[in-house]
């Protein structure tokens, strides 16, 4: 509304200029639908020099009609990393009444089968247990038990309401691996039936609706001008890559002593456990080595050399290699405690790029 | 066309004549100077060549965003020239002039920011607040328009002045 108190006449030299109060202010959403526009015109006018009375046209007036539009977007400004077995994993959207009258939402999500990601790359898996929620509390996190309404009720114009796709992430993918979902939101009439566009002869002075969407990222099943809009928004796997390399190297034998040693009986034996955290995974915590020597033990080709466990890793004793004793519960490795003549270590924790390696020796009966 | 509405006598402005000696309230016979508002919108429709073509249409089907299309027709009814002719229409506030769209053969068009009371160029409307800061009015700003004939119209003489505005 305009606000006219402010006006006041500026001396002659700028004779004609025209100080107004506040300008004009237009609501976002635009005039609520059923409202009537009126106007009138007058005339003034002389006859003879003599003015006449103002003249008053007639009132001319239009319903303003309802109009459908709306916007999904995703809030999230990359993929959204997950790691493999993860479950309840959220995408985020919101739906934005761009109407001038209230309307309910329907929300369905549309699997993206091998295309372009929403971010880039390309969509190579599905997640599983997909669900759809409104975020009822309004707080921006999905708050699972809270946030349970699967649709938008009465959403004014100009409101909006933010939105989850709710999935769990399937064992067995790598990094760089892409889920890709379309969030389609659908206009309804407030009591949830569908809308159907006021097509043929005008109705005069009643409310008719128009269409006005625009077509979203789901090109599929989004059209312009269906009440219907959707956005794009990507899963994509973010986890650790370990590989594990075991090799041996002779320490001593009985009768080359330390210089080249063969294995022979009697021949000590150091063997090395290599574990790798590839580049461009993530960091891959509580890694337990453990190697099983039950076989070889049992069948008396080694016998295990007490106390001759060593563990280097970034995240223990600062990098540096650390001897374990081989009783179990007061360090982090132990040998036939945790498993009977098994050497475990654990607590090892690697971020990409990193190694650790778990060494201890054996004597070749 | 149908016959445009009735002149209405202001009851204050007839006695004020009585009151000033000498004064003679002239009127022509006939009703003088009437007008007609229509509002209107552009559609676009294929003709029976098939092409399309915008056509106007009474405005029934109007959704925030759309344009309409104002047409004021007049009319000097008597048998008198009308002298002085001026048309003044307010800008609904559910709409926002459409700038630049005032057309009227034979006017000075002129409009204002101040709830009518006072009418100028668009070059010398300004708005702002008390305390200082202002800036030129937009098309956003402004409340009214103003027709102002340039020349008497004649008796019988017809024709029609508009503009078009956006629904908010």
């Amino acid at each position: 509304m305009r606000n006219f108190l402010c006006f006041r006449w500026v001396p002659s030299a700028l004779l004609g200029v025209v100080i107004s109060g506040l300008a004009a202010n237009a609501q976002a959403a635009g005039t609520a639908s059923g409202t009537t526009v009126s106007n009138a015109a007058t005339v003034d006018y002389q006859v003879g020099g003599v003015a006449q009375p103002t003249v008053n046209s007639n009132t001319a007036t239009f319903v303003v009609d309802t109009k459908i539009d709306l916007t999904v977007a995703t809030t999230d400004t990359a993929s959204v990393k997950v790691a493999p077995g993860a479950t309840a994993q959220v995408l985020t959207f919101t739906v934005t009444n761009t109407g001038n009258a209230t309307q309910d939402f329907n929300l369905s999500a549309t699997v993206v089968s091998g295309g372009t990601g929403a971010f880039g790359g390309t969509d190579n898996f599905d997640a599983t247990n997909v669900n759809i929620y409104v975020d009822g509390n309004g707080n921006g996190t999905y708050d699972a038990g809270t946030d349970t309404a699967t649709s938008i009720d009465d959403l004014a114009a100009d409101g909006s309401a933010t939105v989850f796709i709710v999935a769990d992430i399937p064992l067995g993918r790598v990094t760089g691996d892409i889920a890709s979902y379309h969030l389609v939101a659908e206009a309804r009439a407030t009591d949830g039936s569908a809308l159907t566009e006021t097509t043929g002869t005008d109705t005069a002075n009643s409310v008719d609706i128009v269409f006005a969407d625009g077509q979203g990222s789901d090109t599929t099943n989004d059209a312009a001008r269906d009440a219907k809009h959707s956005s794009q928004d990507d899963y994509e796997i973010l986890t650790a890559a370990l590989t594990v390399t075991k090799s041996s190297t002779v320490i001593s034998d009985p009768f080359n002593g330390t210089t080249n040693p063969k294995r022979i009986p009697g021949a000590v034996v150091e063997y090395t456990i290599q574990i790798d955290n590839a580049a461009g995974g993530t960091t891959a915590t509580n890694v337990t080595v453990s190697d099983d020597l039950s076989t070889e033990i049992g069948s008396g080709t080694i016998a295990y050399n007490a106390g001759t466990i060593v563990v280097t890793a970034p995240n223990i004793n600062g990098g540096v290699a650390k001897a374990l004793t081989d009783t179990g519960g007061d360090d982090e490795g132990d040998f036939g405690s945790t498993t009977t003549n098994a050497v475990t270590v654990s607590g090892i924790a690697l971020n990409a790029g990193e190694s650790a390696t778990v060494r201890f020796r054996v004597t070749i009966q | 066309m149908e016959n445009p509405g009735r002149a209405r006598w202001c009851p204050w402005i007839m006695l004020l004549s009585m009151l000033l000696p000498g004064a003679a309230l002239a009127q022509g016979s006939g009703s003088g100077v009437t007008l007609n508002v229509m509002v209107e919108q552009e559609r676009v429709v294929t003709n029976e060549k098939g092409e399309k073509e915008k056509r106007r249409v009474a405005a029934t089907r109007v959704v925030p965003g759309d344009e309409v299309i104002y047409t004021i027709h007049y009319r000097n009814g008597s048998d008198e020239p009308a002298e002085n002719v001026s048309i003044t229409i307010p800008i609904a506030r559910e709409t926002t002039y459409v700038a630049n769209s005032a057309r009227g053969a034979g006017t000075l068009i002129t409009y204002s920011v101040d709830g009518g009371a006072h009418f100028a160029d668009p070059g010398r409307l300004l708005v702002g607040s008390r305390d200082g800061h202002r800036r030129p009015a937009t098309a956003a700003d402004y409340t009214h328009i103003r027709w102002k004939f340039i020349e008497p119209l004649p008796p019988g003489a017809a024709g029609a002045v508009s503009y078009r505005a956006r629904l908010n």
